[in-house]
């Protein structure tokens, strides 16, 4: 009895003990004051080679640290100077001449010269992996005469050569530097002439970005200190913004969007339901057209996304240039579905499976949403759950049925989307299988098109015929729900995705 | 010296059993579909880019040389660079090696000190109030969902009550330690339940026995029998217990870890198996698969001590 209750209380002491001792160390903590402005996303940047690299989790960092010849605009419809504050096109338009601003500096004090222009460009054109050498294989010769003057010449015309030098790939860095750290090194810290300069990076909890002393727009950042942190728990990360701990984040679930004012950014994004044109039933674009009509988009997007997006208008994004607002598109309308599918030879439908990537919590309730409409018109739908990585090359070798993609764009030119959805070769039409060469001749023209008007026709005619064919459902346009404090200002996210933060600032 | 004897016996059997785990878990990586090229590239692997990110990783060797370059780099105790993150496994390693030891350690603290004086009091009080109400409460521990506890946790003690902060790891140790409070207590709960209801039984059992009623007949004092018959021998398969709980809280509790938003070893793993970072996932298994060695170890020894006629051979 005695020995049992002593016990207890040495347990309890204990407890107690700990919990002093934490308590203190809180205490101690306390004492700091809280400078940097904290902004919270659910995954960290895993490398930050500006050029190698393709996941939204590190491009969409690069504007903080890095800038170019010239820029896409905050709202992501035009190109406007930035390091460039004019140039020159030759008649035949295949020289471009850029008179660059004076005094420019990295962020760690050494002057930008032309050598450091011409090595940059012509790593980001020749680099091997990766996946923007594209955007400038029309590139044919870089030349810098001085330190304030960069000559591009082009191979044949190229619409959309700007469009190009505004993406991040495109930045300049510092050459003695890049030589100095090597590639490894570079990808961990690259140095810019952008707003701010990474400080530190501790993988998988947070980067933090301070001031770039050097910065050639007068006053600005704004704001000395900002760190970004990396909360995976979709609860935690809001938790933390009732809080107060941190000032914004983003990637809010569409139904906290309300309760924490969230606000929804235009994006480039769109969702699809992405049909394998090689399988027997959907190779008939009959089907493909059934199974569109059969899709009520509006209610759909009132379900999954509360309200926050709207039913898509072709595949093309809606926040970009090129977009064809008046294209014709099928109403919702199940009982001509049905017409279609019988007409096709499936007047009872058929089954189809729709996979879906482990964890993704839309798609999950876009498949269940799907399921439940199609089958009005017969089609029975299995869904299957496969984690993310062994989905992609089973969909990529076009094994599978029925996925569902996103897409956001990374230029400001629709060349980028239409050659992943219309040129075969690259990634066999976003995995659908699909091909038509006459679209693929279009997308080809279009590129090297210079007259805006002529341009934009045949995108607008890309997009009609990409409806009569319908390799893919567009489902909606989305945009990206970001929460914030209050009295926090000058947040910007270009519907690229890009964060810019230079005038970013907390109120007092 | 029959004690060191059998440690180093046990030291040298690892070896084998190690080696073994290089060769499943470079074998299975490769066996899943998807490579860490293609979900690097994802949407935009063209089939030429696919090939060229390979390469650089150094994925388009034969299957043999990246096996035996990974074994190479072993025997030096380096683990390579992370395909993804191009910094040195170690590196990533090290700091989250603190996080999860860290969290380990003090939720054992808190398993112990929550669970070794209710169990014995359940125990001693067989089905009177205070046995009936721990037994309850243990259930209730155990079966409650641990991301749910820990949402709860955060809401109370986080957002409402303000003790502690809403996850995250701070940035000097007397931060660490307050921000791996609620985990650890979250973490140590369903252990604690689990122990509890073991050690009780075990009392129960061992207060019954022949050996202890002797103890008592032979007029030893009561907190006498209590300590060195009773708690000693009930303890052992509890210790047992423990040692295995640890082990498996070693490898990361994955789901404290997102929740309270800590770098931790279990989240940098569960990562890496979906971004196919074959070099991050071998590491981290191989470390995993020596410390749970070394803890079964240091179990089976402190067998000996607990009870001296565990013999060690």
């Amino acid at each position: 009895m005695l020995k049992s209750r002593k016990s207890l209380r040495t347990g309890a002491v204990l407890l107690a003990a700990v919990m002093l001792v934490t308590s203190m160390a809180a205490a101690m903590a306390q004492g700091k004051i809280k400078s940097p402005i904290v902004i919270s996303r659910p995954a960290d940047s895993d490398n930050l080679d500006y050029v190698m690299q393709d996941g939204n989790v590190n491009i969409w960092m690069f504007n903080l640290t890095l800038e170019g010849l010239v820029k896409s605009s905050d709202d992501g419809t035009k190109i406007e100077p930035m390091l460039a504050d004019s140039w020159d096109i030759s008649k035949d338009m295949l020289t471009y001449t850029f008179h660059l601003k004076k005094g420019l500096k990295f962020s760690d004090g050494t002057p930008v010269t032309g050598a450091d222009w011409v090595f940059s460009l012509t790593r980001a054109r020749d680099a091997k992996g990766s996946a923007w050498a594209f955007s400038l294989e029309g590139i044919k010769e870089i030349k810098a005469p001085n330190d304030t003057t960069v000559v591009i010449t082009l191979i044949k015309p190229w619409a959309p050569i700007l469009a190009d030098l505004a993406m991040f790939n495109a930045s300049v860095t510092s050459k003695a530097y890049f030589e100095k750290v090597g590639a490894e090194g570079f990808s961990q810290k690259p140095i810019g002439t952008g707003p701010y300069a990474i400080t530190e990076w501790k993988k998988g909890e947070y980067i933090l970005f301070d001031k770039n002393q050097y910065y050639w727009r007068p006053g600005l950042p704004k704001t000395p200190q900002i760190k970004v942190t990396v909360v995976a728990d979709d609860n935690t990360r809001m938790l933390q913004l009732q809080a107060g701990d941190v000032d914004a984040t983003t990637f809010v679930p569409w139904n906290r969007m309300a309760e924490l004012n969230g606000v929804a950014l235009p994006s480039t994004e769109t969702r699809y339901i992405q049909m394998n044109s090689t399988k027997k039933v959907l190779s008939d674009v009959r089907v493909r057209q059934a199974l569109d009509m059969a899709t009520d988009k509006a209610s759909m997007s009132k379900l999954i996304l509360f309200g926050y997006g709207e039913p898509a208008k072709g595949f093309m994004a809606k926040s970009g240039p090129f977009w064809n607002a008046g294209l014709k598109t099928n109403p919702y309308d199940p009982a001509k579905a049905k017409k279609l599918l019988a007409d096709a030879g499936y007047p009872d439908g058929f089954d189809v499976t729709i996979t879906v990537p482990s964890g993704n919590t839309v798609n999950a309730s876009i498949a269940t949403v799907l399921k439940e409409q199609w089958s009005k018109v017969g089609v029975k739908v299995t869904i299957q759950t496969l984690e993310a990585a062994t989905l992609t090359p089973a969909y990529k070798r076009l094994e599978l049925d029925i996925t569902l993609r996103a897409w956001t764009n990374d230029m400001v030119d629709a060349s980028q989307q239409v050659d992943y959805a219309c040129v075969y070769a690259n990634i066999k039409n976003f995995s659908t299988g699909w091909q038509d060469a006459k679209v693929e001749k279009l997308a080809a023209d279009a590129k090297s098109e210079l007259d805006n008007n002529k341009r934009k026709a045949m995108y607008y005619q890309i997009q009609e015929l990409y409806q009569q064919a319908m390799p893919m459902v567009t489902l909606f346009h989305v945009p990206y729900p970001v929460a914030m404090n209050k009295k926090l200002k000058g947040f910007v996210q270009t519907p690229l995705g890009n964060y810019r933060f230079e005038n970013l600032v907390l109120e007092k | 010296m029959e004690q060191l004897n059998y440690i180093l016996k046990r030291t040298l059997q690892i070896i084998p059993v190690l080696f073994f785990v290089t060769i499943l878990i470079f074998v299975m990586m490769r066996l899943i579909p998807g490579d860490p090229a293609s979900v690097m590239l994802g949407d935009k692997a063209t089939p030429e880019l696919l090939k060229q990110v390979q390469a650089r990783m150094g994925l388009d060797k034969p299957y043999l040389v990246q096996y035996l370059i990974f074994l190479r780099n072993l025997l030096s105790f380096d683990f390579g660079n992370s395909l993804l993150y191009v910094v040195p496994v170690s590196q990533l390693l090290a700091k989250r090696i603190v996080v999860t030891l860290t969290l380990t350690i003090m939720a054992a603290i808190f398993v112990i000190v929550i669970s070794f004086p209710l169990g014995y009091l359940a125990g001693r009080k067989k089905d009177r109030l205070p046995d009936q109400i721990i037994r309850t409460s243990a259930l209730v521990a155990l079966s409650m969902p641990q991301f749910w506890l820990g949402i709860l946790c955060l809401l109370l003690f986080g957002l409402k009550l303000r003790w502690f902060p809403v996850g995250g790891w701070g940035s000097d140790w007397g931060e660490h330690l307050r921000s791996l409070v609620l985990p650890a207590f979250t973490e140590a709960l369903a252990t604690s339940a689990l122990m509890i209801r073991n050690l009780r039984n075990n009392v129960v059992d061992v207060a019954r026995s022949d050996y202890v009623d002797f103890a008592r007949s032979k007029g030893l004092k009561e907190s006498v029998v209590r300590s060195r018959h009773i708690v000693r021998n009930a303890l052992i398969s509890t210790v047992t217990l423990l040692a295995l709980r640890i082990g498996g809280m070693l490898g990361g509790a994955v789901i404290i870890e997102t929740v309270f938003a800590l770098p931790g070893v279990g989240s940098l793993m569960v990562q890496s198996v979906f971004s196919r970072d074959y070099s991050v996932v071998q590491a981290v298994v191989f470390m995993f698969a020596s410390l749970v060695l070394v803890v079964n170890l240091i179990t089976d020894v402190s067998y000996s001590f607990l009870d001296p006629r565990v013999k060690l051979e």
